[in-house]
């Protein structure tokens, strides 16, 4: 009588307790959904923003001043056989390997929750991508793999890490590119 | 006791309020999460299955040549859909020249173009608009090109490849539009100006995913009863949709081929009987009173006649006027089947599991990649096998309420089972196993699925035989599929896997069509002859097969993000083995065991007929990544099981623990042994010289 009267309190405390975790987890999974909501709608709205601006550039050419272009980018270079830079402009002649990393620039994020990056290049031979790198792997690219201007726009939002790292690489399986990168603009947006 | 009870009390029932608070919130979460996946589907089910929009009728005249030259010649042209064609040259001269004659010029004012080859063309445009006064440069990676053009009784286009990059010229697409919206970015409502790619390539298809996922947390905290009335109705719309979802990924018109487009540049171009277009052609010869047929006096030795029939009954529902109508309605068909057949298995499932369970398994289908876009018989076997995995949980059910099963339940599990024999016939040994366990007792009922198998194969076998001679119930190339399977693995043996090598070693030791039966018994004997030849090989096929089996083969289809999603974070042998070792905890425990084993039988007696035959990298397999799935994932919504573990710890954990041991060493033991080539090519039994199989490379 005894030890069924226990096994009776223990088995009340047992569904108590699971009554209890039940209410707890009822109350993650709504949260868990608001969230969801509000971040997957956070997400496109903050790359919406970025595509209607640069949409808007195109027909008024009223992008805002950037974070960094092309002459304020802190560029470091891989083995290119020219990276010459000057005033708002820039020469490219790759190497050889087809897909190799040719110049790229580290920043700071500074917190920045995304970047967008709106570019305009003159490809003479072979082929380019312009991207963004981080945490050693593209967040964003952009390619073109023929002779051609080369113009165009990308956004991404950003990770954790706090560096974010910008990279012109070949993209040409035949070997050397050459390009003339004439405008090169990177924003980190908060 | 009042004083200290109080306190207790109020935080109790605030917590109550609170999370009667959060059902509600849940609930609503979960409609708008529904919702929003079925709206997703909904916005991209014109450009799946028309492409573009509509276009201004004209007619068209095509010749490979100048527009003034002498020696002009043939180009072909394919009706994409109304107004929209394809337009091929058949040799390297170059130069094309289309004439576009609308019916009504006035509103002819915009010109699409897509060219896939050569590398490199110059269009222009007669009479010309002011926007394109000189050639406008296309290349075949360039996708679609809109341009202005002045209204015209007559517009004439011409293709002229550069000197650089000669070649037949391919226009994928051309046709005259009163406007441009909608033919280079779908008209969205709101984020109008993400680029198509990333929209529909990836953002919305994770935001789907993550929703989809989210349902299913949700639907355990749903009131059972109403989430089992509406889920039959509202996970056929939520499948449709994500199926929908995964052709505009995989077809998008704005940044590769549409749907109609891939059908007509591909497989309508590939020889008669192909993969992707012999069930096509024989539904199109069928409504056109020639029989169901490839050609003329031409049966598939390969196939079973009802993914032809089902081809046919998409044309005549659908439309079947051009070859391109009748695959995109069978592709349309092949989603509404496999999203009815995700309603069915809900409603049929919630009667042996939690209705959270139900929706949870639907869902899961619903969102594992598909193969819905290919016009071949692999693509409804995943419905086939809902509805005949549907079929036994009513079964159950009705076992379960220790009712006496009535005939007409039998008929209609065995006419599942029938209707998955008459498109493929690797269902047989499944049938047989399952006919056996479910009537063992009654064995008398074993005779409602031998009707059904020799009805179908009967009337099949004497359809055949009027075109070839020669009676078989099913189909006539076991022996093929047996041969290619010995060399889908890492060997040094000469022979491939491929229908030529099949057919050359036929004739180079036999004087049999290769079609034939006595050809498929032949290629049997010396299978089996070579197994008992090289026992290693066979023994590192099985491990091999099984492994890549596991490795995700069982969840056949194309993943876009809408898997890559979870893929991406968890790779797919983990999730198989994951679930493998829930189905093995849930048996080894007597938790529901009848019903684990029996919705996991494609897993036990379908999935090895692949280890041993030509799994072709996986297309088979889509019912067994359906079943560890139906049988798997029930369990882990039921407070019973995890009963069952907490009243038997140690043999839950032992199960847990030799499924961890398997999960990680498998792979290593299959490195090992493919390395091992003294067992690999051990002849221990038969001498190798006698089989017509053996020779190395």
């Amino acid at each position: 009588m005894d030890r069924g009267t226990g096994g009776l309190l223990l088995t009340s405390i047992a569904s108590t307790r699971r009554a209890r975790a039940g209410e707890y987890v009822v109350i993650l999974v709504a949260i868990a959904g608001a969230w969801l909501f509000w971040s997957e709608y956070g997400q496109l709205a903050t790359l919406s923003w970025w595509y209607d601006r640069a949409a808007f550039a195109q027909t008024t050419a009223a992008l805002p001043k950037p974070d960094y272009d092309l002459d304020s980018l802190p560029w470091q270079v891989a083995t290119p056989h020219l990276f010459e830079r000057h005033p708002g402009r820039a020469v490219l002649v790759t190497d050889g390997q087809p897909y190799a990393y040719q110049a790229f620039a580290t920043l700071n994020t500074n917190r920045a929750a995304a970047a967008d990056y709106q570019f305009d290049v003159d490809v003479e031979s072979g082929g380019v991508t312009i991207g963004l790198l981080q945490g050693g792997t593209w967040i964003a690219t952009s390619s073109s793999a023929r002779a051609g201007a080369f113009t165009g726009s990308n956004s991404t939002l950003l990770g954790y890490s706090r560096s974010l790292t910008l990279v012109i690489a070949n993209n040409n399986p035949a070997g050397e590119s050459r390009a003339v990168v004439k405008s090169l603009r990177l924003y980190l947006r908060r | 006791m009042t004083y200290l009870s109080s306190p207790m009390t109020k935080a109790a029932s605030v917590r109550a309020t609170a999370a009667t608070v959060a059902r509600l919130v849940v609930a609503v979460e979960f409609v708008l999460a529904v919702a929003a996946i079925a709206y997703a589907g909904y916005h991209d089910l014109p450009d799946v299955f028309v492409g573009a929009p509509r276009a201004v009728p004209v007619r068209i005249a095509a010749s490979c040549g100048g527009a003034a030259a002498s020696e002009s010649c043939a180009a072909s042209v394919m009706e994409l859909n109304a107004g929209r064609f394809r337009v091929a040259t058949a040799d390297s001269r170059g130069e094309l020249t289309v004439t576009l004659t609308p019916r009504a010029p006035d509103r002819a004012r915009q010109l699409l173009v897509r060219v896939s080859q050569p590398k490199r063309v110059e269009l222009t445009i007669a009479p010309q608009s002011a926007a394109a006064h000189r050639p406008v440069p296309l290349a075949d990676d360039t996708g679609r090109v809109v341009t202005p053009i002045e209204a015209s009784s007559e517009t004439v286009v011409h293709f002229a490849a550069k000197p650089d990059a000669a070649g037949p010229i391919v226009v994928e697409e051309i046709g005259l539009f009163e406007s441009g919206a909608g033919l280079l970015a779908d008209a969205r409502p709101i984020f109008r100006n993400i680029p198509p790619l990333r929209y529909h390539g990836t953002l919305v298809l994770r935001a789907v995913a993550a929703l989809a996922l989210f349902t299913i947390a949700a639907a355990v905290f749903l009131p059972a009863p109403p989430l089992r009335r509406v889920s039959p109705v509202v996970l056929a719309v939520v499948a449709f949709s994500m199926c929908v979802l995964d052709l505009a990924a995989l077809y998008s018109p704005y940044t590769g081929q549409d749907l109609r487009s891939f059908y007509a540049s591909g497989p309508l171009q590939e020889r008669v009987g192909a993969n992707l277009n012999g069930g096509l052609w024989q539904g199109m010869r069928l409504l056109h009173g020639q029989g169901l047929t490839l050609m003329d006096g031409v049966v598939p030795w390969e196939r079973m006649p009802g993914y032809g029939l089902f081809c046919a009954l998409a044309g005549a529902l659908f439309g079947h006027a051009t070859p391109v109508d009748i695959a995109i309605s069978t592709v349309l068909l092949q989603a509404l089947f496999y999203s009815a057949a995700v309603g069915v298995f809900a409603w049929a499932a919630a009667s042996v599991m939690p209705a959270a369970a139900a929706w949870g398994v639907g869902l899961l289908v619903a969102w594992l990649p598909k193969q819905v876009g290919l016009t071949q018989v692999d693509a409804i076997i995943a419905p086939v096998a809902l509805l005949v995995l549907a079929s036994l949980c009513l079964r159950l059910g009705v076992s379960a309420r220790g009712r006496e099963i009535p005939i007409a339940l039998d008929v209609f599990v065995h006419a599942t089972f029938a209707l998955w024999f008459a498109v493929r016939p690797d269902v047989l040994p499944g049938w047989l196993a399952v006919s056996l366990w479910l009537h063992w007792r009654e064995w008398r009922r074993l005779v409602i699925p031998v009707t059904f198998f020799l009805a179908i194969g009967c009337v099949w076998g004497a359809y055949k035989a009027r075109y070839t001679g020669e009676f078989a119930l099913t189909t006539t190339s076991a022996g093929a599929s047996l041969f290619c399977g010995l060399f889908e693995v890492p060997s040094r043996f000469a022979l491939t896997c491929s229908d030529p090598s099949y057919f050359a070693w036929i004739h180079e030791h036999t004087p049999f069509q290769p079609q034939s039966a006595a050809a498929n018994s032949y290629a049997t004997r010396e299978v089996i002859r070579f197994w008992l030849t090289y026992p290693g090989h066979l023994a590192v096929m099985l491990d091999h097969k099984l492994m890549q089996m596991l490795d995700g083969d069982l969840w056949p289809g194309y993943p876009t993000q809408l898997q890559v999603f979870v893929f991406g974070a968890v790779r797919r042998y983990w999730l198989v083995q994951a679930l493998l070792a829930v189905l093995a905890v849930t048996v080894v425990l007597g938790h529901r065991r009848e019903r684990s084993l029996l919705l996991a039988w494609p897993l036990w007696f379908d999935a090895p007929l692949f280890w041993i035959m030509f799994a072709s990298l996986g297309r088979f397999y889509s019912a067994v990544g359906v079943a560890l799935l139906a049988s798997a994932v029930p369990p882990l919504f039921e407070r019973s099981f995890y009963d069952a573990v907490a009243a038997r710890p140690w043999r839950a954990a032992t199960v847990l623990v030799c499924a961890a041991l398997f999960a990680t060493t498998a792979w290593s033991f299959h490195d090992w042994l493919l390395r091992r080539d003294a067992f690999h090519y051990w002849t221990p039994l038969l001498d190798p010289s006698r089989s017509a199989l053996s020779g190395f490379k």
